[in-house]
């Protein structure tokens, strides 16, 4: 079964303040309220491997 | 003055103007940890046909970018993706029905889009959309087809998860002669 991004897991790498949404050159972190929504859109994601290729 | 020109030759700017091939239309360069990137007025009616190139940039998650026109439209999008893996699996088909993007719109963890979009600017057109998408193992090419009756001049690129940093966006025209 493949191994997949828990809430908990995902506040832990982005937490709240971190991430940013970019208009143009405007780069905006997302209010509470939007990152609170894009954390919960990645539950249950596929964790990439992240490994380069050989 | 016709192509191609003679040693002597005085060029109008009409001349130029139908010369030219891709016409860089906008450079953007990304910020740090966005999870989209919105570029507007990349689209008018100088252009029918555009190029979008993102490179330069690091991603934190190795996988697939997405793009759309705008947010307000959830439905409209239509694309399929087919790939083959690097030890030469597959080939593999993935479809979208009916979404609010396409999905597969380019990818990895030194992200690229490499992307042609027909028509974006054309109400009356159906928008077409031919990308490259690699991430992972997955090496494949997306096309992709949105038939929304709208004119657009924006664009986003944003990832299925986890953010990405620096880069640059440039968007090309090709040149309508």
């Amino acid at each position: 079964m493949a191994d997949v991004y828990t809430r908990d897991e995902l506040v832990a790498l982005y937490p709240d303040g971190t991430v940013s949404v970019q208009v143009d050159d405007e780069v905006t972190p997302m209010t509470t309220d939007e990152w609170s929504a894009w954390i919960d859109a990645q539950v249950g994601i596929e964790k990439p491997a992240n490994d380069e290729l050989p | 003055m016709a192509f191609p020109y003679s040693s002597g030759d005085v060029l109008t700017a009409a001349d130029l103007n139908k010369s030219s091939g891709l016409v860089l239309v906008k450079s953007q360069t990304v910020g740090s940890a966005v999870s989209s990137v919105t570029v507007t007025d990349a689209f008018s009616s100088t252009f029918d046909a555009y190029r979008i190139i993102y490179t330069g940039g690091t991603g934190t998650n190795d996988v697939p970018y997405r793009f759309r026109f705008d947010a307000s439209h959830t439905v409209g999008y239509f694309y399929a993706l087919t790939y083959s893996t690097y030890t030469g699996a597959g080939p593999v088909a993935i479809g979208g029905n009916n979404l609010g993007y396409i999905n597969y719109s380019g990818g990895g963890l030194k992200p690229v889009v490499d992307m042609t979009v027909l028509d974006p600017y054309s109400a009356s057109s159906t928008k077409e959309i031919t990308t490259r998408c690699r991430y992972a193992t997955v090496y494949g090419m997306t096309i992709g087809h949105v038939p929304i009756s709208s004119s657009f001049t924006d664009f986003q690129i944003y990832t299925v998860s986890g953010t990405f940093t620096g880069g640059t966006i440039r968007v090309y025209g090709y040149n309508n002669g």
